[in-house]
């Protein structure tokens, strides 16, 4: 039986990879026999990631991408050492919480360089000539809160917005390289991230009332970017896939 | 910068094999020169030589050459 | 006979007002009887319009609007000058194309500074106690590119879209004001027209721009229409919309 998805040999970068939604992706490909390039800043979590990686022939690299102007070395060094790219995922992102009134110039740019910078930097390089194989499939993570108003997550979901509304431009702008792009819109996921935010409310979600799903796990994010990066989805580019349990249409 | 140069920085900007052009090159028979790779020597001559392309000079380009002149 | 689109009594902020479009919307705050107050980064710009008007209502008051560092002391002294306002307009902002292999970070950066963190700063020290009445209604001018994805508009399109989600959340965050805050997805105004680049950029997606806009290209008093509706009392429960005024062009 052939499977409705493979990555065997095919190259995939995985940011924001040693935690959440990001390593539970890599973990996923690694399974659909990818060969899985891991970014993230921690070392140790790295290394954790690496050893729950199925097969061989993985890479880990440890970068801050709020290093905005070393990105093109990195991706030449990563391209270098573990060839041409054919998939990349991207699961950094910060998320910060902020009242209006504490929302200073800084913060918004530090939020915006690390959501959103990074991410058309690290596809400007990736897409340069000799960077990446024919096919190659491009996957950023949004989140609903570029699409529903939040109290004090406004520049968390400005960036979330802005990557979103750059997938649109950039599908069509690489379509003749025959490059796509899309992004999975999640809504809450069981993460390490979510788990905080609860204690923080004192255990309540209120999202949860629309979500009636319920809550997500991020299997079910990361197989949704499976499929957007397989060639199973070869006529689809451009589009934000929520992952949200009903929770945009309800 | 000498032609030479801008001549790479053209090719390579523009994704062109290096090699390609030369300065009698006709843009017509350029593949990549299309409305995209206008658009990317506008912002190019902005950034790099701090001139401002207008779409009617790029329009008038005919060789390679033209580009190299206009750059100074 | 009722005007519900009457401002008498209210004092508007114009954030970019030097801008045609901007000018224009002073001109018809001013007709529907607002208090204006124009900002904007270059002097004698704002004076040439000062002088066109030449109206009681209206004063106006000079900074560089797009150096984030000084926003907070400049919209302080604004308050202080002229007291609390019940409006903002924020038409101020940078256009720009760029293909993505030149969209460096520098480029990016300064899209963002000009078209969102300008403006998320400008309300931030607006809101602040005293310098804007619960009630009050901001108003930013968006663009179809917000939605709608076009060659080489990468870092336009991304500032928009994120302007229109932090429309979202201070609409979220200061409806405990009863502060609105919208914004208006702009289609092709007849002063983009002008611009450097549009015309390159309309060969670049020529199929896909002024025949899309099907009922033709927008006069920038009609986007001042609807900046006066969203403004005015006529629309106190309309927030945190991003509200489409392009011709037709996203159906």
């Amino acid at each position: 039986m052939q499977p409705f998805i493979s990555f065997e040999d095919k190259v995939i970068l995985v940011t924001g990879a040693s935690v959440g939604i990001g390593q539970q992706t890599a973990i996923l490909l690694s399974q659909l026999g990818a060969k899985i390039i891991l970014l993230a800043t921690n070392e140790d979590k790295l290394v954790k990631t690496l050893s729950l990686l199925e097969g061989n022939g993985h890479n880990y690299f440890c970068y801050n991408l709020a290093n905005i102007d070393n990105i093109e070395s990195k991706v030449k060094e990563m391209v270098k050492q573990c060839g041409k790219i054919d998939g990349f995922v991207n699961c950094v992102g910060i998320r910060s919480r902020r009242p209006i009134s504490l929302l200073s110039p800084k913060e918004i740019k530090n939020v915006m360089d690390i959501n959103f910078g990074s991410f058309i930097e690290l596809i400007r390089c990736i897409t340069k000539k000799g960077h990446f194989n024919e096919g190659l499939s491009i996957v950023g993570v949004s989140s609903i809160a570029s699409h529903i108003g939040g109290v004090s997550v406004t520049a968390y979901a400005a960036s979330k917005a802005a990557v979103e509304a750059a997938v649109r431009c950039l599908s069509k702008e690489l379509a003749p390289k025959n490059i796509r792009l899309n992004t999975v819109v999640p809504a809450q996921i069981n993460t390490p991230e979510y788990a905080n935010l609860l204690q923080m409310n004192g255990g309540v979600d209120t999202v949860l009332n629309r979500q009636y799903l319920g809550l997500g796990e991020a299997t079910d994010v990361a197989n949704a970017i499976a499929f957007l990066l397989s060639p199973a989805a070869k006529f689809i580019t451009g589009i934000s896939l929520p992952v949200d349990g009903g929770y945009l249409t309800s | 910068m000498t032609n030479q140069e801008k001549i790479a920085l053209i090719e390579e900007t523009l994704e062109i094999d290096g090699g390609t052009l030369t300065e009698n090159t006709l843009l017509s028979e350029v593949a990549e020169y299309d409305s995209m790779a206008k658009l990317t020597l506008i912002v190019l001559c902005d950034d790099e030589f701090n001139k401002k392309l207008t779409g009617e000079q790029i329009r008038s380009f005919v060789t390679v050459k033209d580009i190299l002149d206009f750059m100074g | 006979m009722i005007n519900p689109m009457d401002l008498t009594n209210k004092k508007v902020l114009v954030v970019g007002a030097s801008t045609e479009t901007g000018e224009t919307i002073v001109g018809q705050l001013l007709n529907l009887g607002a208090t204006v107050v124009m900002i904007d980064s270059v002097d004698e710009k704002l004076l040439s319009i000062f002088n066109h008007f030449n109206h009681s209502h209206l004063k106006y008051y000079c900074f560089n609007i797009y150096n984030n560092q000084e926003i907070e002391k400049e919209i302080k002294q604004v308050s202080i000058s002229f007291g609390a306002f019940d409006g903002l307009v924020f038409c101020a902002g940078k256009g720009g194309v760029r293909p993505l292999q030149l969209t460096k970070n520098n480029f990016v950066h300064d899209m963002m500074n000009a078209n969102l963190y300008t403006f998320i700063e400008i309300v931030r020290c607006l809101t602040k106690k005293g310098s804007f009445n619960n009630g009050g209604s901001i108003v930013a001018i968006s663009s179809v590119s917000s939605i709608k994805g076009l060659k080489s508009k990468i870092s336009y399109s991304a500032s928009k879209a994120a302007l229109d989600a932090a429309v979202r959340g201070m609409a979220a965050e200061l409806s405990d004001k009863k502060i609105r805050v919208n914004s208006i997805l702009k289609g092709w105004v007849t002063s983009d027209m002008k611009l450097d680049f549009i015309q390159d950029n309309m060969e670049l997606n020529k199929n896909e721009d002024f025949a899309k806009q099907i009922l033709g290209v927008i006069e920038p008093i009609e986007i001042a229409n609807t900046v006066c509706f969203l403004l005015s009392d006529a629309t106190k429960t309309i927030t945190g919309v991003s509200m489409l005024h392009d011709g037709g062009y996203s159906i």
